[in-house]
């Protein structure tokens, strides 16, 4: 995709791959975007009492522009194709965190019309459960996110699969 | 409750004055008003509520149904009536049979009757004569059947492969035109 076609697996690449997560890891943005309380709780984290921006979380306002997706409340199937859509337009490499109960599971709404878990949708990097999670929770799981990433290569990325459960009635 | 409010039996006598052939049966229960009428006056009783000077009931503050499946006469529709003048609350319920869903809307004589009738008719069904846009409002557009009636199957989902992703939000602008 990018210049990683061009360089070969090289020591290079190899210490190129450290600056380049480090970078990454540092300056992950989400989308703005919430669905229900565990929004206000996100948005808690970014007020000046928790403070994202310390560790490099900036809210952008388009999904163009952002890294990072916090599906914060439970998925509803009339918004479900406004997740896929949002999670569609944004650039790779791009991660997901599921904040709450509801995003992990569906949580306590086990009736018609939510989704049981949104990483039946789209592929989700980091679970936070809590109804809703704390602020802390929420910033251990970006300190979780952020040493998944710096695990990662430049050469393969590849976003986790769907936890779709062929046996299980959704 | 202040001096200037209505009285409850002062209501209640006017409507079933005014309106006898159409009260089948009514009941105060903790306060408020519960008067049950037939559905085919429903129209006729609404105009004579907002319109009679003693009691200008001006909003329709709510409007739901619910679903009693051991009865007969399943579906109860209650409108929920109230006179800002007055300070007073009336509910006027309909009961009517499952297969009889056809309702006369009330959406020309109040404009709140739109979404709530929407609504009732996205989770019982009923469909409301003469309203402008009877469609889904909480549902997706494509969802198959009705999800407050008890025989809605329990927790009955779409499988995540058959959310339809590509619907909602785009408009053919050619076919507003």
């Amino acid at each position: 995709m990018g210049i990683e076609e061009h360089l070969g697996d090289n020591i290079i690449t190899a210490s190129l791959d450290k600056i380049v997560s480090w970078g990454r890891k540092w300056s992950i943005w989400p989308a703005t975007f919430g669905l229900a309380c565990c929004a206000i709780e996100m948005m808690t984290v970014a007020s000046s009492r928790y403070d994202f921006d310390r560790l490099g979380l900036i809210f952008r306002s388009s999904p163009r522009q952002s890294d990072l997706i916090i599906v914060s409340g439970r998925v509803s199937y009339k918004m479900a194709p406004m997740v896929k859509r949002i999670y569609d337009q944004m650039p790779n490499p791009k991660w997901v965190i599921a904040m709450g109960d509801c995003a992990c599971s569906g949580g306590l709404f086990n009736v018609y019309s939510i989704v049981q878990g949104v990483d039946t949708i789209i592929p989700v990097d980091v679970y936070i459960p809590g109804c809703p999670p704390r602020p802390e929770a929420l910033i251990y799981g970006i300190v979780k996110l952020q040493e998944k990433i710096e695990k990662g290569t430049l050469k393969h990325e590849e976003p986790p699969k769907l936890h779709i459960d062929s046996n299980k009635k959704y | 409750m202040k001096a200037d409010d209505m009285d409850i039996m002062f209501a209640l006598t006017v409507i079933k004055e005014s309106m006898p052939q159409s009260v089948i049966a009514s009941d105060v229960i903790n306060g408020d008003t519960h008067i049950r009428i037939k559905k085919d006056d429903l129209l006729k009783f609404a105009l004579f509520l907002k319109n009679d000077a003693r009691l200008e009931f001006n909003m329709l503050s709510d409007l739901f149904a619910v679903d009693y499946p051991k009865r007969a006469e399943r579906i109860e529709v209650i409108y929920n009536f109230y006179s800002i003048k007055n300070n007073f609350r009336v509910f006027i319920k309909i009961w009517s049979k499952i297969d009889e869903p056809e309702y006369p809307s009330l959406t020309s004589v109040y404009n709140s009757a739109d979404w709530f009738e929407r609504e009732v008719y996205d989770m019982f069904g009923l469909k409301f004569k003469g309203h402008p846009d009877l469609k889904r409002i909480l549902n997706p557009d494509d969802w198959v059947g009705h999800p407050l009636l008890k025989d809605y199957p329990l927790r009955k989902r779409p499988e995540p492969h058959e959310i339809e992703m590509d619907a909602p939000g785009y408009i053919d602008l050619e076919q507003i035109k």
